[in-house]
């Protein structure tokens, strides 16, 4: 069976410094991967590749989707093909109402799929479905897109955003940073319900605490740019109670 | 004292003040970033009047329910102007004939040098004065049209006088017709805001294509009246709005946005000296430029707080997004204070377009062009939403989005 996405001894340089250095994952599609490191490991350098950020250079290997290479494509080209990445800080840009950035993003990756973009008023039928499960209501959509939000909102607005473009790949970055338990149960319950066969997840978090919420298919350890252990859900719980530092120092 | 006063008297005073000044340069500090002197013919001639028709079409309040003062040449022309008909509202000539308070209220308080206004004043061509009576909220606005029909480059200088009684509104709509050879467009305001009254000005800078454009606005701004204005720049290869308000009496308020597109060569220049002469002033500075090409805005922003201005709130911001390569943005606000118990801030950020707010755009899917436009639409936002809340300052919102496009499509 091929993976929904397969990454190859993937080497990403950011500033002309190597950061990973011959990652392999590979992600079936209907299945959820957690991948967990200490600080610096390289985490976040693998969520803004996927994504396609400008600076992150990759210097070897592949990235497939679907069979096909996504290097070298724009993050708007990647998020047509439906690459979607959940921010660990979703950026607040003041001066864009939530309502019109999130129709225009949709109607963009519809755009460039070839597909009938919505109207205003099958947008507004749409957003606010998606956007009650998330206890979303009007006004927060009326408002300046993350300008203002607390954490909580922030990242509820980001899965309904996942709810609204329905990815065939999520990248889930840090999602459960700066959440109270109530937050992290709701914006878990969404992610929850965004699971699908066809649809593949990848959760990056320093903590296990979100994995008791989002229970992942397998759990990956990232050190040092790369790989060293992969599991199932216990390696998570294995990593809780020990540390990274035994597992670094195991796989040297 | 009624004595009346002569305009010709004034004039002269005003002429030799500026024999003595000339024409200011870059060595002078106040106009260091905007080199008149190097921009401006010597021997351009005054404009004649024209008598000829004018067309409005392309005129941004052509299409809002105002009543008109029609300046062709730098000449005002009552036929073809339409006065308020309420009896609140005078509006008159400003000529040796105009009724005395109209003539007293021209440079009547001395505002440091304006060499400017005094050119404006020594060869004026033509100008208006308005008076709102006390209590009068004026419901239509006042708008000042001005239009160039000379075949050669000319130069064209207006007085404008407002002065609004106790408690009284009036808004002022000011645009440029931009046809016609280009020239010199030089005005000069003369404002005087009684307690209460409320003046907002709503100003697009235009002239033609490589025309200068020079305003100098005088206020002298009593107890709890603001003055609310807004700056958009149109056409024209070099224009500088420049603002004297004395915050002469207690709680007075002065309110600036100005907001700056500007493409390949052309050069705006807002200047705002605020003199918080006694306690409780307000002032509020919004500095607002996108550049395209090789342009440069300047934002200067000078706050002097008298001995005893205690209470004074002031702040300003100057926030410039450079799109063009060779584009530049020079910031210089300056703070003179001399009281203890006051506020005054100020902040500046120049450059491009945030990276981070560029990527999530992109990785939503948005291609790189239409994000740039939304990011650079709600930069400008911020300074759209300082405007007020009327059709005026709604045909204004849509000149200047109308400008961005013409702007992103170059």
């Amino acid at each position: 069976m091929t993976a929904l996405l397969d990454i190859r001894d993937l080497h990403v340089e950011v500033g002309g410094k190597p950061i990973l250095k011959g990652l392999s994952l590979a992600i079936p599609a209907g299945e959820v991967h957690a991948i967990m490191g200490p600080n610096g490991s390289g985490k976040s350098t693998l969520s803004y590749t996927l994504a396609g950020r400008d600076g992150y250079e990759v210097t070897g290997g592949d990235i497939l989707y679907k069979g096909e290479s996504l290097v070298g494509l724009a993050p708007e080209e990647r998020a047509a093909k439906g690459i979607f990445l959940a921010l660990q800080y979703p950026i607040e840009i003041p001066g864009v109402t939530t309502m019109t950035f999130l129709r225009t993003a949709l109607n963009a990756q519809k755009k460039a799929r070839g597909e009938q973009p919505l109207d205003a008023a099958q947008f507004l039928r749409l957003v606010r479905a998606k956007g009650k499960t998330l206890n979303i209501n009007d006004d927060m959509l009326k408002r300046p897109l993350n300008a203002g939000f607390s954490g909580g909102e922030k990242k509820r607005a980001e899965i309904l955003q996942m709810s609204l473009f329905e990815p065939g790949f999520a990248v889930l970055d840090e999602t459960d940073s700066g959440l109270d338990i109530d937050a992290l149960k709701l914006v878990s319950e969404g992610v929850n319900a965004l699971r699908a066969p066809e649809r593949g997840m990848l959760l990056i978090t320093h903590y296990q605490r979100l994995l008791d919420y989002i229970v992942p298919d397998a759990v990956h350890v990232l050190a040092g740019g790369r790989i060293i252990k992969s599991g199932g859900r216990e390696l998570a719980l294995e990593l809780e109670k020990s540390g990274y530092d035994e597992i670094v120092k195991a796989a040297a | 004292m009624t004595s009346t006063v002569a305009l010709a008297a004034r004039k002269d005073e005003a002429a030799d003040r500026f024999a003595r000044s000339g024409v200011p340069h870059r060595r002078i500090e106040a106009w260091h970033y905007t080199d008149l002197r190097a921009a401006l013919d010597a021997d351009m001639p005054p404009a004649a009047p024209y008598g000829g028709p004018l067309l409005r079409q392309s005129d941004p309040f052509a299409g809002i329910e105002a009543d008109t003062l029609v300046f062709a040449n730098g000449f005002y022309r009552p036929e073809l102007s339409t006065l308020p008909r309420d009896a609140a509202i005078e509006v008159v000539a400003l000529d040796e004939s105009a009724p005395d308070w109209a003539r007293a209220a021209v440079n009547a308080a001395p505002h440091g040098a304006v060499p400017m206004a005094d050119l404006a004043l020594a060869r004026m061509a033509g100008g208006v004065a308005i008076r709102v009576s006390h209590n009068f909220k004026a419901a239509r606005p006042i708008h000042l049209t001005f239009a160039g029909k000379s075949d050669a480059p000319a130069a064209r200088h207006s007085r404008i006088v407002v002065v609004l009684g106790t408690d009284a509104a009036l808004t002022l709509l000011e645009s440029h017709d931009a046809s016609g050879a280009p020239g010199l467009a030089n005005l000069a305001f003369d404002l005087r805001l009684a307690a209460n009254a409320t003046l907002t000005h709503l100003k697009i800078a235009g002239g033609a294509a490589g025309e200068t454009h020079i305003a100098t606005v005088l206020a002298d701004i009593h107890a709890n009246a603001l003055y609310d204005v807004a700056v958009v720049a149109g056409e024209g290869a070099l224009a500088r709005h420049e603002i004297h308000a004395a915050l002469t009496q207690r709680m007075a308020r002065v309110r600036l946005t100005a907001l700056s597109l500007l493409k390949e060569g052309q050069h705006a220049d807002v200047t705002a000296v605020i003199d918080h002469a006694v306690r409780d002033g307000k002032s509020d500075l919004a500095f607002k430029s996108v550049l395209a090409g090789k342009s440069r805005s300047v934002a200067q922003g000078r706050i002097l707080v008298r001995p005893g201005a205690d209470g004074t709130d002031s702040k300003q911001s100057t926030r410039a997004l450079l799109l063009g390569k060779g584009a530049e943005a020079d910031a210089k606000p300056e703070l003179e204070i001399h009281a203890e118990d006051v506020v005054c801030g100020h902040g500046a950020a120049i450059g491009d377009l945030d990276a981070n707010a560029l990527f999530y755009l992109r990785a939503r899917g948005i291609p790189e062009r239409e994000a740039r436009a939304m990011l650079t639409e709600a930069f400008l936002q911020e300074g759209l939403e300082r405007l007020p809340g009327t059709p005026a300052a709604d045909a204004m919102r849509a000149f200047v989005l109308m400008r961005l496009q013409n702007l992103e499509a170059a």
